[in-house]
């Protein structure tokens, strides 16, 4: 079917050729354990079977890969040299109880601190070569992330390296969060860096996932999760992707929820040239109940495309869904929001909202809503909006003196403040609210010296 | 204080407001009545600059400027405060903040030192007292849950926070029972100065029980077509407003 109407540039048939024997190349270097080696090998087929996304696909009609084929991915700049000791200024949470930084998609031990009690951060590179986490990484990797389904599923799997391995222990309450950083360094590296992660039954912990970048890039990732989230554990996953202007992002997340867990992923885009998100959690067991929420900030001509799957498999899951756009300049957002309730997942409930402000006449959104409802008995609802700032609202600020600039910018910030006030931990709050500000500021002045 | 004269204007293309002059001095209170679609939001509208509402001819006087040529900020920052009718919810953007915000744009504008937080809130308590406000309103977005009361009560806090020369009150009564309305209007009254004006727009004379005006004026069909003393408020409780727009017609 992807065949049929192909229009791939000859520029992204030569990088996925390029890939493929990238991983060959891995393969032939690297002494896998016996299933990562064939999830690799299939994985390489898989990508040379799809080649790179094309806008002719539903589910990339609204995202153009073109500025990534542009550039040739082959030939990194080796030459210029990573800076993985500027990274503690520029990124550690200081509340964080342990905490994996991969620079170019390598674990680098001396920046880590794997170990806490309770929980235990490794490295894939190490466990796919056998060892104590063998039998931990075959009970993730690959578990979730069809290659066959999705071509950068099949990118990271053929050239999987390196990652970090999580584990929460079975009925582990952990304080403070677990943090991983992917920091793009080399310019026109392409770094494939997977993560993996196991909650245990009973467990309670929360993890960030930062991206930044050193330098001006252009970087590439690739980023494959797998969750697997076991009976009643609770788990928080805070997605930070605020990487530089040059830095192009495609995150594929894929979760799995047991028996009466929650699972909350809260996904904030605030940097970077062009992200692609694509998350799918599968409730696949009753009781079970998944948050998923989202701000994305567009300034310049950032492109930011969220894909999202609620798949409710039992009876009695709950999915609750709320992703704001926030768009200036001439930046484009894309959400698309699929719900799925299988035959038998009687009493589902799910609701989806994406509601969307555009700051200026050239930013852009394409917002829709998926359902497929197969169960008779079910509560589903779902809303879009695309507006500009409350006429009244700005009024009323200026009528208390309040300038027209400021007023906006409070306006602006007020919109975003429901993501920030539903993050865990007071910190981290603090942290990612100066972040998001500043996103957002870059989103307003290009804007506010435009017509009133 | 403020001059209107031979006002004209529209709200969007429909002309409302067809000639009207008015004279306000500093330390009166002057209540503007009217039934419904004489004018009255228009010209509070039209006073605060909200957009959308356009003079056509005449002009306003504000202290001697042009209040036409002013930006609403810059009416609020010269002395120009309007109670709205409806109070704006503003979900994400905090009370406390914005009032905080809001004093110090005022305060800049006048030369005068922007309060800190502990200073600001010492004034704001102060203040929330008189107008009867509980304070975990302030921790709230605005307005966002706030009953039609309690709005009511945030928009005169405002008002006494701010210290404006002229207060134009639309229809502040509406919605509120009698105890809020005692509250709202000894908020209000607490304010009545010598340097200060006040402009009360409303339907019912009931509010003028509690704000004494001390000259009334009839708005009907965009045009002032009665004035005078309190006691005109009384009389049109009693006739209701019809023998005086025949007069007017």
């Amino acid at each position: 079917m992807a065949r049929e109407g192909r229009r791939v540039s000859k520029a992204g048939e030569r990088l996925v050729a390029h890939w493929s024997e990238a991983s060959a190349d891995l393969a032939s270097r690297s002494e896998d354990v016996p299933f990562v080696r064939e999830l690799r090998a299939h994985a390489r087929l898989s990508l040379v079977e799809q080649g790179l996304p094309h806008t002719r696909l539903e589910a990339w009609r609204h995202t153009s890969l073109a500025a990534l084929e542009a550039i040739d991915w082959a030939t990194p700049d080796t030459a210029a040299i990573p800076l993985p000791d500027r990274l503690p200024e520029l990124a550690f949470d200081p509340d964080a109880a342990a905490r994996a930084v991969l620079v170019d998609g390598r674990l680098i031990a001396r920046l880590s601190s794997p170990s806490v009690p309770g929980a235990r951060i490794s490295s894939i590179a190490q466990a796919r070569s056998g060892g104590p986490e063998e039998s931990l990484l075959g009970g993730v990797l690959g578990q979730l992330a069809d290659p066959k389904l999705d071509a950068f599923t099949a990118l990271n799997t053929a050239l999987l390296d390196d990652g970090a391995l999580i584990e929460i222990g079975r009925g582990q309450q952990l304080e403070r969060p677990l943090h991983v950083v992917f920091a793009a360094a080399t310019t026109r590296r392409l770094q494939c860096p997977r993560l993996a992660v196991m909650a245990r039954a009973g467990s309670r912990g929360m993890l960030v996932v930062e991206h930044l970048t050193v330098g001006d890039g252009p970087h590439l990732t690739s980023l494959v999760t797998e969750l697997i989230v076991e009976a009643d554990a609770r788990l928080d996953v805070i997605f930070l992707q605020r990487e530089g202007d040059g830095s192009l992002l495609v995150s594929n997340v894929h979760a799995r929820q047991s028996r009466d867990s929650r699972l909350a992923i809260h996904t904030l885009s605030i940097g970077g040239r062009l992200i692609r998100n694509s998350l799918a959690c599968l409730l696949a067991e009753t009781g079970s109940e998944t948050d998923m929420r989202g701000l994305f900030v567009g300034a310049g001509d950032r492109h930011i495309d969220n894909h999202t799957i609620a798949d409710h498999a039992a009876p009695h899951t709950t999915s609750r869904e709320l992703y704001k756009g926030v768009l200036g300049g001439e930046s484009r957002g894309v959400f698309c929001g699929r719900v799925i309730v299988r035959p038998g997942a009687q009493k589902a409930d799910s609701t989806q909202s994406n509601p969307n402000l555009l700051l200026t006449a050239r930013a852009e959104i394409d917002t829709q809503p998926q359902l497929e409802i197969y169960a008779d008995d079910v509560k589903c609802s779902h809303g879009a909006t695309i507006g500009r700032l409350d006429e009244d609202a700005l009024f009323f600020l200026r009528s208390r003196g309040i300038g027209l600039d400021e007023a906006r910018v409070l306006l602006t910030r007020g919109f975003a403040s429901e993501i920030l006030e539903a993050l865990p931990g007071d910190g981290l709050r603090e942290r990612v609210g100066a972040w998001v500000e500043a996103a957002l500021e870059a989103a307003i002045p290009e804007s506010i010296r435009g017509p009133r | 204080m403020l001059e209107i004269k031979n006002l004209h204007a529209n709200a969007g293309d429909k002309p409302i407001i067809k000639g009207i002059d008015l004279s306000i001095r500093a330390g009166e209170v002057h209540a503007i009545m009217g039934p419904n679609g004489s004018g009255k939001s228009t010209l509070s509208n039209v006073l605060a600059g909200r957009p959308g509402y356009t003079v056509t001819s005449g002009e306003v006087l504000f202290l001697g400027r042009d209040l036409c040529a002013m930006e609403p900020e810059v009416r609020a920052r010269e002395g120009i405060f309007l109670a709205f009718q409806y109070p704006v919810e503003i979900p994400g953007v905090n009370n406390n903040y914005f009032l905080k915000a809001s004093l110090n744009a005022i305060r800049s504008h006048r030369g005068e030192p922007e309060l800190d937080a502990m200073d600001f809130l010492k004034l704001s308590k102060e203040k929330m007292k008189l107008v009867e406000m509980p304070s975990e309103l302030m921790g709230r977005a605005i307005n966002q849950g706030f009953s039609g009361g309690e709005k009511k009560r945030n928009e005169i806090l405002q008002m006494l926070l701010l210290e404006p020369k002229l207060c134009i009150l639309d229809e502040t009564d509406s919605g509120l029972d009698i105890d809020a309305l005692r509250v709202v209007a000894g908020g209000v009254n607490a304010l009545r100065g010598p340097d200060r004006a006040m402009l009360v727009i409303t339907h019912y004379q009931r509010l003028l029980d509690y704000i004494v005006p001390d000259h009334v004026h009839v708005l009907s069909g965009g045009r002032i077509v009665k004035s005078g003393g309190k006691e005109l408020a009384l009389e049109l409780e009693e006739k209701g407003y019809g023998w005086l727009e025949k007069g007017a017609a």
